[in-house]
């Protein structure tokens, strides 16, 4: 994982701006404290705080401590991630299932996993993980970590993420598929498909972040503190929104840059304004900033003027 | 000693519950430690909205709120959206016990 480095007036005010960089929630990146602002003699001069961050790991290094001596067993069930990448895991709720059981919402979800992926070369070894019991030496070391909760592999955190959004369908009472998109760079991407989910996106996408938070939440409380970064999509929204919004980024920097005029984008998430920077920062003649804090901060889009006073001196 | 008490239902029980009140009854039960300890109480104001108010173990009140009032934010924005559904103004409050 890549740190990065910013400077804030504040700590607070460096870990936004690391933020901006990363694209991600506070809570899924890491912080590491450099520097405490310091203001010198009746504030005349300061010193600007100093903070490093990354994007929190998802595998603590530590928990391999536990079984030291069977290590050398270990061949390719190494990898978590090829086993979890490629079934892609499918959810679907169904209204028209019996009504029977109310208080475990789980019965009317039915859970089917198709073994696509599975096709090309290797051997199974995912097949057995359902019975513990029965799996044999080779699988053994894949297995027995899924019994420690701090220990959940993303598939399994992927499992929880989609029957609790399954839940929720099921409760408002909406149809939709609940499907494990992948997982990739510890991030479980997941999508709700289906009629009438406009609901759950809402103005903005706000319901559809309350579901991701939520579902995150779940997801970390399952596990035992630890988990992936979860991005749940509904309906497509998030890529809609993203090429909306980086049409809409590309037009205003335009604008900046033929009048000179600076603007401002209203609040949007460090995710979105990570898209910002992003596009704008692919064009000539103008930079972006962020300002203000979560959840109010916001993107500041300013003409580049070569010959400003403090480039000079920077120079 | 702490059961979930049901709500004031008419006569037919399963079908009277807004589904508001089944989607926090949902969010707070995938949250908290103890979900028998989960009441919540309904109340229809004059103008129609319905409040809702969530009570849970002493234990389980940070998870329900979370981090800057995170976890509590989600479930009333999602409690709103549920409560839309049906045409109705849906608010959540978070009270100890």
């Amino acid at each position: 994982m890549e740190w990065v480095e910013t400077t804030g007036k504040t700590v607070e005010e460096a870990k936004e701006m690391a933020l901006d960089i990363l694209g991600v929630d506070y809570i899924d990146a890491e912080f590491e404290i450099l520097e405490e602002p310091k203001s010198g003699f009746l504030g005349l001069s300061k010193k600007l705080a100093r903070v490093k961050a990354r994007v929190k790991p998802t595998a603590p290094r530590a928990k391999d401590t536990r079984r030291p001596r069977k290590r050398k067993v270990r061949d390719e069930s190494e990898k978590p991630k090829t086993v979890a990448a490629s079934p892609v895991a499918e959810t679907t709720v169904s209204k028209a299932t019996e009504p029977t059981t109310d208080e475990k919402p789980r019965s009317n979800v039915r859970s089917s996993e198709s073994g696509g992926g599975r096709a090309a070369g290797k051997t199974s070894s995912r097949s057995s993980n359902r019975v513990p019991k029965k799996s044999s030496v080779e699988t053994n070391e894949e297995n027995e970590p899924e019994m420690e909760p701090e220990s959940m592999s993303l598939a399994e955190q992927a499992t929880v993420a989609q029957n609790f959004l399954a839940g929720i369908l099921n409760e408002i009472g909406l149809e939709g598929t609940v499907a494990v998109q992948g997982i990739e760079d510890e991030t479980i991407n997941i999508s709700v498909t289906g009629a009438e989910l406009g609901l759950l996106i809402g103005p903005r996408g706000t319901v559809l972040s309350a579901v991701q938070d939520m579902t995150r939440t779940v997801v970390q409380r399952n596990s035992g503190g630890r988990s992936g970064r979860i991005v749940v999509d509904i309906d497509g929204y998030r890529e809609k929104r993203r090429v909306a919004l980086e049409a809409f980024a590309r037009k205003l920097a335009e604008e900046v840059r033929d009048t000179g005029v600076g603007k401002v984008f209203e609040a949007m998430s460090s995710s979105d304004r990570k898209i910002v920077h992003d596009v704008v920062g692919t064009m000539e003649g103008v930079k972006t900033r962020s300002e203000g804090y979560e959840p109010r901060r916001y993107v500041v889009v300013e003409p580049l003027t070569e010959e400003t006073p403090e480039q000079a001196q920077a120079e | 000693m702490s059961t979930t008490e049901p709500l004031d239902h008419k006569e037919s029980d399963e079908t009277e519950e807004e589904l508001a009140v089944s989607v926090l009854r949902y969010l707070a039960s995938q949250v908290v430690d103890d979900p028998n300890a989960i009441n919540i109480k309904r109340e229809i104001s004059d103008d129609g909205k319905l409040h809702l108010t969530l009570q849970v173990a002493d234990d389980d009140m940070g998870k329900v709120i979370g981090r800057k009032g995170r976890v509590a934010y989600s479930i009333r924005t999602i409690v709103r959206a549920a409560g839309a559904r049906e045409g109705l103004d849906a608010s959540v409050e978070i009270v100890e016990r």
